[in-house]
């Protein structure tokens, strides 16, 4: 909702001042140029590394100082943190990576924002660089259209430089022929009160541009081009390193608790560095002109010395906050605690259990069915349904047709929380215990593993399905998603079933034999899906490749269903039943059952 | 004669295994006439049933029983000619 009335007040406003200037259009079209080119940059550097970001990190996870030169390159080359702050919060949530190490890159990455004012400053404005830009463009083209994976990667910078280049250009050019109609210098102020003003803009500026080096080089053009003053253009930087955390904020709303915490460790660490430079502004900009006079910069070279104030206040920073880094990462750890998703434990695997061989079956067998049912949440969730409607009499058809809207469930996620954890702990409980008991619970705990093992199948089943499920829902063709609605109606009616099994509403004279008309009732709905789906290409109604995508569906469905009605079987059936080992050796087999389908007349 | 077939029962009765046999014997003596049972009262309501959904449904049904007896069947055979052999 924010960022919809956000998106459209940019709208608006943009629209406004095209309306008012043609300077301010060229201006405009520099940054998203720019930031296009940024863009390109990010994919290019993507296809091209082929996971020796990964090896890299991987290696350099033991020292603090790899950690930060990690940053500082990674970000330079890219010209934008945000690719490689994804990749930290993923190594972090698998377990590679802790936070206080996390920490570490994403300063050095700060660092390396602040390479892109450098390369302007130093080379951007002093040459025409759009004569470079035309030619890398070409080239860039030419590449992209390769078939190699690589020549594509190595396009995609280049056109990526490419736009860089031209977005400088135009931002430069907009900012000259403003000076005809507006000085924006007129407006500049003096003191603290300008400095806070300044630092202000830059934070908004930041967060309309989601990025702090595009605003970066917006700065140090209009400040090239007369247009601000030296004294505002530091303040300006100083609110861009503010406003970047924002951006980085806004993405972690949708992220997870570690990307959570490393979006707050950003903010910390941009907010103290900001405040340090804003207190302390007259004693940098002193170091900034000793520095300049001893590199031989120009007195006046303003763009290049807005560069070294921009890195010196962050290396400033990122030194004062070293010492910090463990601390900083407990306190986040500690602040910013995952309530609403905690990650589930285990309710019944005590060790003491383990003592008494009936207890421990007992445990594991109440344990497999607390995980059942974090399934049953997961594989709802996926589907867009709920327990509340799912677990009653209504008619399935009618309940998936009230909910269409699929949501954007992260099954990753709740797979982390609500499975894994318990998951491994049974594996791990059984492993305990298995071998030291005689053969009957031994074996009792062989089946309970082997349920376990297939749910862990159905999830993963659950996780190929959600692909194209999302894909349907967004989909015009009615009859794709009216076979997607389907595939929704069988699984929740299956679980349907056999939560009336596990609640023992439905009492079987022989539990495992009724299972058999079950699963085969599932292979004629599979079978029929698939004639469904024949009809529906060769009537054009679905193209091939639906149609495809259809059947290794139907297939995912099949396995998921079967999975979870073999885990029922171990899990939820009384084996104490007087008939249950004769039911064992009747029961059918796949391929007999495939028989029973095929011979059953339609 | 009858004393080799006390005998016979006896030996039955002190060997685990071949009690277990007789159990199972039994057992699925009586699953079978249960599932049979059933097989009837389906091909019945199949026979009475006007809807073409239900129908199909029970049709299923009537294979799948007949499938499981046919093999529980086979098993039966196994447990009474092990104890021939």
């Amino acid at each position: 909702m924010i960022r919809n009335s956000f998106l459209a007040l940019t709208v608006l406003l943009l629209s406004y001042g095209f309306w008012l200037s043609a300077d301010f259009k060229a201006i405009v079209a520099g940054i998203s140029i720019f930031l296009f080119g940024m863009m390109s940059l990010q994919q290019g550097f993507k296809s091209f590394t082929g996971g020796v970001l990964e090896k890299v990190l991987k290696a350099i996870t033991n020292s603090l100082v790899k950690r930060l030169c990690f940053g500082i390159v990674t970000t330079t080359m890219m010209q934008s943190s945000s690719l490689l702050s994804v990749l930290v919060i993923s190594f972090i949530s698998a377990g590679l990576l802790d936070l206080a190490a996390g920490i570490g890159i994403i300063f050095g990455a700060n660092l390396g924002t602040t390479t892109g004012a450098w390369l302007v400053a130093g080379f951007g404005l002093k040459v025409k660089i759009s004569a470079y830009a035309m030619p890398i463009l070409v080239f860039g083209v030419l590449f992209i259209i390769q078939k190699s994976k690589n020549l594509q990667g190595l396009g995609y910078i280049l056109t990526g430089i490419g736009f860089l280049f031209l977005g400088i250009h135009y931002m430069k050019e907009g900012f000259d022929a403003f000076k005809a109609t507006i000085t924006l210098s007129d407006y500049a102020m003096t003191g603290f009160q300008g400095l806070i003003i300044f630092a202000a803009l830059g934070v908004a500026i930041t967060v309309i541009i989601q990025s702090s080096g595009a605003a970066m080089v917006l700065i140090i053009t209009a400040l090239a081009a007369g247009q601000i003053s030296y004294e505002n253009s530091l303040a300006l930087a100083i609110g861009t390193n503010i406003g970047t955390t924002m951006t980085a904020i806004l993405g972690s709303l949708s992220a997870n608790i570690k990307g959570k915490r490393l979006a707050g460790a950003h903010l910390v660490f941009n907010l103290f560095t900001s405040i340090v430079a804003i207190i302390f502004l007259s004693q940098f900009v002193w170091a900034v002109d000793w520095f300049c006079d001893l590199v031989n910069i120009a007195a006046d070279d303003y763009t290049l010395k807005l560069a070294t104030f921009h890195t010196l206040f962050n290396v400033v920073g990122i030194v004062l906050m070293l010492p910090f880094v463990n601390p900083l990462a407990r306190l986040l750890e500690r602040l910013l605690v995952d309530k609403a998703g905690a990650v589930d434990k285990p309710n019944f695997l005590e060790d003491s259990a383990l003592e008494y061989p009936d207890t421990a079956v007992e445990a594991v067998r109440s344990e497999t069915e607390h995980l059942y049912d974090n399934v049953v949440h997961i594989i709802l969730k996926t589907m867009g349904l709920h327990r509340r409607d799912v677990f009653t009499d209504q008619p399935m058809s009618g309940i998936v047709e009230q909910y269409q809207k699929l949501p954007d469930y992260d099954l990753d996620d709740a797979y982390q929380r609500n499975f894994k954890g318990i998951y491994s702990a049974i594996i791990h409980f059984i492993s305990q215990a298995r071998f030291t008991w005689e053969m009957e619970q031994s074996g009792r705990l062989y089946w309970l593993r082997e349920a376990n093992l297939k749910l862990a199948e159905s999830l993963k089943g659950v996780k190929h399905l959600q692909k194209n499920l999302q894909k349907s829902n967004a989909s015009q063709n009615t009859y794709l998603k009216q076979e997607y609605d389907n595939v929704r109606c069988q699984i929740s009616s299956l679980l349907r079933e056999i939560e009336l099994f596990k609640n023992e509403k439905t009492v079987s004279e022989f539990p495992l034999l009724s299972q058999d008309m079950l699963k085969a009732q599932l292979k004629e709905q599979n079978q029929q899906m698939m004639e469904n789906i024949e009809v529906l290409i060769r009537e054009n109604k679905i193209s091939a490749e639906m149609g495809t995508s259809l059947m290794n569906d139907s297939a995912y469905v099949y396995d998921i269903q079967s999975n979870l009605i073999s885990m029922a079987a171990t899990v939820f059936i009384n084996q104490s039943t007087v008939s249950i080992d004769v039911e064992r050796e009747m029961v059918l087999s796949d391929s007999e059952l495939s028989e029973v389908v095929e011979s059953s007349p339609e | 004669m009858n004393k080799i077939k006390l005998l016979s029962k006896l030996q039955s009765f002190f060997d685990a295994d071949e009690r277990k046999r007789l159990q199972s014997v039994d057992e699925i003596k009586d699953v079978l006439g249960k599932l049979k049972t059933k097989l009837e009262h389906s091909k019945k309501s199949y026979s009475l049933c006007t809807n073409e959904a239900f129908k199909k449904a029970l049709l299923l049904e009537i294979d799948v029983i007949t499938a499981q007896i046919e093999k529980g069947e086979r098993y039966l055979q196994e447990l009474v000619t092990k104890n021939d052999t």
